[in-house]
């Protein structure tokens, strides 16, 4: 039973961390805010159930995970939806099933390199992208307050965060980082 | 690649420009008709998007981890020296911390575990989900009791407002009492609203709902049947407005945070935007209850709606201690005719 809260409260705990910022992310991608929500409910239940068994080891990197989740489900609820169901690449499979959050030590590792790896990218970007992307992607500010708090246009920090995007997939494929073969510590790849 | 014809550098950056749109401003419908489209041209852009979607949820991770939180490109001033931008930087960051834990106070709770009474503090959401697998999603200043009997499953609603999504069990019913009143289903969607100490509002989503007054279930007061998108307002003694179709969700607008509000009048508005703070809000002059309003509000920030409201209504709001007063402008205050519509869409 002490599980059972344990459990229950970091579901909770997660939930309230990131839960609207998935739904925002999902309704992005399916536009529709209803279905979102009901969604990333799902996310969070699975994920509960997932954490009751007791050989789960904690979620070492819940945001990246919940991210990569529900892209997914996203993405299948689009296939889903869609009457051309052709194009996107992902197998019934992997999208449909909920991956194991624990990650092996072998894999923590790597993955724990490559977040080493990202941050030293990252402090590497010329100064003008690193200050846009850091504030955008990682600070959440939005895009009209970035451009007013370093005095530059709504285009040119567009261009700065397109342009830092892109240096960092460079730098990061250049150190041997596969994004292909980045996963979660879920053993949800992309397919070969 | 045997579909578009463009080349590899093009995709790339469409998928950087697209997974950065993704995550940023909500998107109009026309440029998500685009992204869609640009998604199922090829599935070299769903790939190149997954890839970029998973990227970006890294570098998210570096905030939050206990290693790479303190890295240093947070903090690196600026390497050209302007001291400046390196301290509105630092500012905007502790904004940006105080403005999340604000948020999170009255977002969605999620909420598994097994007690049996459940409540939210005033300006509170809550998810709730029940032990048959139903969910009931609880309003502000909401309390509920619930019992998963061996016959029936059973909720008292107290006070406040819930959505309730009934998982299916037609040897069980769902029965929820409100007052002297009962909602009875067996799977289905509904919202039920305790308006003030004896106004109950029924609103069905999905489905179908008995709701009877006081009485043995073959012996009700008053007995009606609600199918989707029909809503009900009654008290334990009578019916008050009987049922009738409802065209839109707005009864579940309180579920985004919103007050949607036609034609109604300015006493109604100031009454539900008072369960979401917890402050007094008073109408000092009470002839300005009828002044019509129409007006989408936002649940969150009740101090913003009051401040809308204002230029909506042509009235003057101020702040005296803990509590709101809001009074006609004293210089076209004795022309304020009562009916007068006086809003600005």
């Amino acid at each position: 039973m002490a599980q059972h809260d344990g459990t229950a409260d970091s579901v909770d705990r997660l939930f309230r961390m990131y839960g609207p910022k998935l739904e925002h992310f999902v309704a992005q991608i399916i536009h529709d805010s209803e279905a979102a929500r009901q969604l990333v409910q799902d996310i969070f239940l699975s994920l509960h159930q997932r954490l009751l068994d007791p050989s789960a080891r904690p979620l070492e990197y819940p945001q990246a995970f919940l991210f990569k989740v529900a892209h997914n489900r996203a993405c299948d609820y689009l296939r889903r939806r869609s009457s051309s169901p052709l194009q996107f690449g992902i197998d019934e499979e992997r999208t449909s099933r909920v991956p194991d959050p624990a990650a092996g030590p072998e894999e923590s590792a790597l993955l724990r390199e490559t977040l080493q790896s990202i941050s030293d990218v990252l402090d590497e970007l010329p100064e003008n992208q690193r200050r846009v992307f850091v504030l955008g992607q990682i600070e959440n500010i939005p895009r009209p307050e970035i451009s007013s708090r370093l005095s530059l246009t709504p285009k040119a920090v567009d261009h700065l965060m397109t342009r830092a995007l892109k240096t960092l997939r460079k730098r990061l494929r250049e150190r041997g980082v596969d994004l292909n073969a980045l996963g979660t510590g879920d053993g949800e790849r992309g397919p070969q | 690649m045997r579909f578009g014809s463009r080349n590899p550098d093009t995709v790339e950056e469409e998928a950087d420009r697209w997974a950065l749109r993704i995550r940023g401003e909500s998107l109009t419908d026309a440029e998500h008709a685009e992204f869609l489209h640009w998604l199922h041209a090829n599935a070299l852009h769903a790939r190149a998007f997954e890839q970029r979607c998973t990227l970006l949820a890294w570098v998210c991770e570096l905030k939050s981890h206990p290693e790479f939180g303190h890295a240093k490109w947070r903090t690196n001033p600026a390497s050209d020296g302007s001291r400046r931008i390196a301290r509105g930087w630092l500012i905007g960051v502790a904004a940006a911390a105080s403005i999340a834990v604000i948020a999170t106070g009255i977002a969605f709770r999620y909420d598994l575990s097994p007690a049996s009474h459940y409540e939210t503090h005033v300006g509170e959401m809550r998810v709730v989900r029940l032990s048959d697998g139903s969910t009931a999603t609880l309003d502000t200043a909401t309390r509920m009791e619930w019992k998963n009997g061996e016959r029936e499953r059973e909720v008292n609603l107290v006070s406040g407002q819930a959505l309730f999504d009934v998982a299916h069990d037609p040897a069980k019913p769902f029965i929820v009492h409100v007052g002297k009143t009962t909602i009875r289903v067996t799977g289905t969607r509904f919202d039920v609203y305790r308006y003030g100490a004896d106004d109950i509002w029924l609103t069905v989503v999905q489905g179908v709902v008995e709701v009877s007054g006081p009485g043995t279930s073959t012996e009700a007061a008053w007995r009606r049947l609600i199918h989707a998108r029909e809503q009900v307002v009654y008290r334990s003694e009578r019916v008050i407005t009987d049922v009738h179709s409802v065209t839109s969700n707005r009864a579940l607008k309180w579920m985004d945070h919103e007050l949607d509000v036609e034609d109604e009048s300015l006493g109604d508005v100031i009454h539900e935007l008072t369960r979401y703070t917890a402050a007094p809000i008073i109408l000092q002059d009470p002839s300005l209850a009828q002044i019509r309003i129409a007006a989408t509000f936002d649940l969150r920030d009740v101090s913003g709606a009051l401040t809308q409201l204002q230029s909506i209504a042509r009235v003057k709001l101020v702040r005296k201690g803990a509590s709101y007063v809001i009074s006609g402008p004293s210089d076209i205050g004795s022309q304020l005719s009562p009916r007068s519509t006086d809003s600005q869409q």
